[in-house]
């Protein structure tokens, strides 16, 4: 049987990936049960590692000097060198002192924020963890996990590739590898000494009830964390938006300003704020914020819509006109922009003469079955009209003019007609 | 100056001009008086079971005919409503949320704790995977910022106004009832909202949301109901204070 069969992947020459590969066909030949398959799958391992050694030497070959190449090869043949030590003690290795070595490791790259929110700590964790480890991480990582869940996006994605945690049904944070909730530790400062794994923690509390729709315990969460540290916007977004949802608009502005201050680009803020202000009629400042906004995000469809309304409260209808097109091009169907749309049209004097332009077309449509009966109508008042305005007005003069229109009528419907084809 | 029950009365029943009922029965109402606004502000309108209802009262057998037939296919076939007992259990749906409404909440909910950048990328993930959802969430998150916190609690409002009106029509609610259940769908509406306009925009909202995939017509007929109710000079909403104490 072939290598890559046995070890139940396509040739490929990333370790990474081998190593995986290995850790996932131990549950099939385990040691225990099945000697001769771990013997066989332990050797396709050791041959599919050196074959991807000679792919790797001959790929970065010409771009390395002569002694980065020795020093290279003399790695992977030190790394080698300790996985095959390792296998040949693995009946020796107590498998549960195993067990608690790599989680006290991982304990203690979790309790330190920094390092936790650092991918290069979590990379180097796994390069230096031995088959063993690596094993019983895939095997027992999502326990830890489920218990220890304040990670940043970046590491929550690093640990899914590694550990295949989204395809453990009893993995409690699929939603936090799958998502980015921007629960990130960007803003924290290593120079204040403060508990940042509470604060993280009562963040995240802060974030669930907002989540959950409790916005008032949201809050309370976050004034907790707040007494702890003050300066992350990510807890003043959060804070704000809860404040948004009920309807403390006041409050809801002064925490977004609040993340603006430390992040200028802050789109959720901006977008935010923006809409308070369009609702509290501060459309200038509403105006900047969408502006902003639109430099981060040029095809956002809230920020559009916030500035339409703006431009339409400030009765600025050539802006409002631009934009609109803009969204009709898309085929966006908006029903507050539909109803500005409207109130537009309704008072635009070009829609008065379409009207009565459709009016006129109606009347004079040769197709028209009704045309019979306008004809008629017409014909009777031509003749009858002269009669009554004499009787009326005693007056040949406008009776005089009535009969020009009625030659008119001859000769200005035909030049229309024309003027339309 | 209308007189202050009156005035309470015709604001109360205002919020059913939202609902998936239409307004058009209460504009034939409204349109039947030559200056019924007028009128009602020298006290020469009386609050009617006409009004209250949304029924036109007519002597022509058609048209009664039809309003009744539009009542009961309201009540029986939309909202399942065939007796007193059923009635109640409706309203009390309404009240607490309709299925449309925790959905909308829901998935609402999911979208406002993603990043701007994140919540784009996860509606386009939908595109190629699941257009109903693709559909739903880009719906949602059009209007996610037009919304209060209480999202399309006024469709919910809306629908429950209607159901007290035309539950009084047909029988199964005491007018003092309905009048009772009447206000306390005001008082919510005037807690969660801030004026007619957000009321009535959310109620929309509510009732496309409720036809996923909808098409241009029933888009536009939405529309133009909208544009009826906050604009028609005879609308309840024109004419109406949202800040009135009731």
């Amino acid at each position: 049987m072939d290598i890559w069969t046995i070890l139940g992947i396509e040739k490929t020459n990333d370790k990474r990936q081998i190593k995986k590969a290995y850790v996932n066909m131990l549950k099939k030949y385990h040691p225990e049960d099945d000697a001769d398959g771990f013997i066989m799958l332990r050797n396709a391992y050791d041959e599919a590692l050196r074959q991807s050694d000679n792919i790797n030497y001959k790929n970065f070959n010409k771009d390395l000097s002569i002694d980065e190449k020795n020093k290279e090869f003399s790695e992977n043949q030190e790394r080698k060198t300790l996985v095959i030590e390792q296998e040949d003690n693995y009946k020796n290795i107590n498998y549960e002192k195993s067990d608690e070595d790599i989680f006290h490791k991982i304990q203690i790259l979790y309790n330190d924020i920094f390092k936790r929110r650092d991918i290069k700590c979590w990379r180097k964790l796994f390069l230096e963890l031995s088959i063993d480890e690596y094993s019983t991480l895939c095997q027992r990582g999502w326990i830890f996990l489920n218990d220890n869940f304040h990670l940043t996006w970046e590491v929550w994605n690093l640990l899914d590739k590694e550990l295949m945690l989204c395809n453990n049904p009893n993995f409690k944070w699929v939603n936090f590898v799958n998502h980015d909730f921007g629960l990130n530790y960007d803003y924290f400062d290593k120079k204040q000494h403060c508990d940042y794994n509470r604060y993280v923690s009562l963040r995240f509390d802060a974030f669930s009830s907002l989540e959950s729709m409790d916005y008032h315990s949201s809050i309370k969460y976050a004034e907790d964390a707040y007494e702890i540290y003050d300066k992350d916007p990510v807890l003043h977004r959060i804070t704000g938006i809860s404040y948004y949802m009920l309807n403390n608009n006041l409050k809801a502005s002064e925490f977004f300003s609040k993340a603006l201050f430390i992040n200028n680009k802050d789109l959720d803020s901006l977008i935010y704020r923006g809409h308070i202000f369009l609702k509290e009629g501060d459309y200038t400042k509403a105006i900047e914020d969408f502006k902003l906004a639109l430099e981060i995000d040029s095809d956002n469809l809230e920020v559009v819509k916030g500035l339409i309304m703006c431009f339409d409260k400030l009765k600025k209808s050539r802006d409002v006109n631009r934009y609109i097109v803009k969204l009709n091009e898309k085929g966006i169907m908006d029903l507050e922009l539909d109803i500005i749309f409207y109130k537009y049209e309704q008072s635009n004097p070009l829609t008065k003469v379409k009207k009565l332009r459709k009016v006129l077309d109606y009347i004079l449509d040769r197709d028209n079955p009704m045309r019979f009966l306008v004809d008629m109508i017409l014909i009777s008042f031509l003749l009858f009209a002269p009669v009554v305005l004499i009787v009326v007005f005693r007056s040949i003069f406008l009776t005089y003019l009535f009969l020009i229109g009625i030659l008119n009528y001859f000769v200005i419907v035909p030049i229309y007609k024309k003027i339309r084809e | 100056m209308l007189s202050e029950h009156i005035l309470k009365n015709l604001w109360k029943i205002s919020l059913g001009i939202c609902s998936i009922f239409g307004p058009e029965r209460d504009f034939d109402i409204l349109t039947k008086y030559i200056n019924f606004w007028q009128k009602a502000a020298k006290n020469k309108i009386e609050f009617s079971n006409e009004l209250l209802f949304g029924i036109l009262s007519t002597e022509s057998y058609y048209l009664t005919k039809a309003y009744n037939n539009a009542a009961e296919e309201y009540v029986g076939r939309r909202c399942q409503v065939f007796s007193t007992e059923d009635i109640e259990i409706r309203l009390n749906e309404y009240l607490n949320g309709s299925k449309i409404r925790n959905l909308f909440d829901k998935k609402r909910h999911f979208l406002i704790s993603l990043t701007s950048k994140e919540r784009s990328s996860f509606i386009d993930s939908l595109k190629e995977k699941n257009k109903y959802e693709y559909e739903s969430f880009s719906f949602i998150n059009q209007y996610d910022k037009s919304l209060p916190g209480a999202g399309i609690l006024a469709f919910d409002l809306s629908n429950y106004t209607s159901l007290c009106r035309l539950g009084a029509f047909v029988g199964y609610l005491d007018k003092n009832k309905a009048l009772e259940y009447l206000t306390k769908s005001a008082l919510l509406a005037q807690k969660n909202y801030s004026s007619f306009y957000e009321f009535a925009v959310s109620s929309t909202v509510g009732i496309l949301f409720c036809k996923n995939n909808f098409d241009t017509n029933y888009y536009n007929l939405h529309l133009e109901r909208l544009n009826k109710v906050l604009a028609h000079p005879k609308s309840y909403f024109t004419n109406l204070n949202w800040n009135e104490k009731l």
